[in-house]
């Protein structure tokens, strides 16, 4: 029995056609990761955390934020931040912002809101999967000046 | 592979050989696929249409560290497309043996992401595509060593400009390509 080698070579472009849409369907389905649309899914950490600060800080919607980019597994070790909560929108000074990995950390400078004194503020944040899942928050006591300083960083490097 | 000839038409054998026929045009179609759709996830974006799947950012802090490295330096782009590239020839079956070395560091970091810096050196005797891509192409290299060899050439002169015109050749077969020179 034989073959013909034109026939072979397109059955086997048929097949890796085939293959190409099975892994496709195996890839978008796997429930490691289907069904969450959250906005920070297929981010970087510093894209997640931009988006979290973003909502909270500059549109005031922290209860929102919070169910956007955090999950309910996630550790927050500030429970009582203003970020969590909805009002008036919260100005900051950002120092200095690292991302390593799945990490971001946050040198900020809180100004006076929603009964808050200026407080200077470090976050890490920790992300997996388009989410926080982990805050920890160093809290510095709250400054002597009513506002601010401005940032030590001549060029700041944000998030975006 | 056994081919004969039969009113220009050229055919294979279907014999016991057969069998190594069809494991190698697996592999072959396989990881050519496997890598149209990794690359596909980071370029479909680029044109407005939706990831096929999040981007994995590994499990560990050094695999985090290497893949957000790779994704903010733009990197990630440059690998993705050649996946792309490759796994278009392959499936295709043009550019067999060039695919196969472009592919092959390309799936040496991703088994050295998966195996070193995660710590899954279980994972080598799996059938995860994280160590089968490696697998596969390495296999697939021996498939089509003749093609190598006057690369792996111990002693190899400097050629002549008129060498050049053996790239008119690239599209011919290896027949009319021989004869020509």
């Amino acid at each position: 029995m034989q073959i013909k080698k034109t026939t072979f070579n397109a059955l086997a472009v048929v097949a890796g056609i085939v293959f190409t849409g099975l892994i496709w369907h195996h890839m978008a389905t796997n429930p490691r990761w289907e069904g969450d649309k959250g906005p920070g899914v297929g981010k970087l950490p510093r894209q997640i955390v931009n988006g979290f600060i973003t909502k909270a800080y500059d549109e005031g919607k922290g209860a929102e934020a919070v169910e956007l980019y955090m999950e309910k597994r996630t550790v927050d070790h500030a429970p009582d931040a203003l970020d969590r909560q909805n009002g008036e929108p919260l100005k900051r000074v950002v120092h200095r912002v690292v991302a390593e990995g799945l990490n971001v950390v946050i040198w900020h400078c809180i100004e006076p809101a929603r009964g808050e004194p200026a407080t200077e503020v470090v976050d890490f944040f920790k992300t997996r999967g388009g989410r926080i899942i982990e805050r920890h928050r160093v809290k510095s006591v709250p400054l002597d000046t009513p506002n601010c300083p401005a940032s030590k960083e001549s060029q700041f490097t944000g998030l975006k | 592979m056994t081919t004969t000839t039969a009113n220009n038409s050229e055919y294979i054998k279907v014999d016991g050989w057969f069998a190594g026929t069809l494991l190698i045009t697996f592999f072959r179609t396989f990881l050519g696929g496997w890598m149209i759709v990794g690359g596909l996830n980071t370029v479909l974006p680029w044109f407005g249409f939706s990831h096929i799947f999040p981007q994995p950012l590994g499990t560990l802090h050094l695999s985090n560290v290497m893949l957000v490295s790779m994704l903010e330096t733009g990197l990630m782009n440059y690998v993705k497309v050649f996946e792309v590239i490759v796994g278009v020839c392959l499936v295709f079956n043009r550019f067999v043996p060039l695919a196969l070395l472009i592919g092959l560091p390309i799936g040496l970091v991703v088994f050295y992401n998966s195996i070193a810096l995660n710590y899954r050196y279980e994972r080598l005797f799996s059938f995860y595509m994280s160590v089968w891509c490696v697998y596969m192409n390495i296999i697939l290299c021996f498939a089509y060593i003749k093609y190598y060899i006057p690369m792996l050439r111990f002693k190899t002169p400097v050629g002549k400009l008129e060498d050049l015109k053996l790239l008119g050749t690239i599209f011919k077969s290896e027949e009319e390509a021989s004869s020509s020179r």
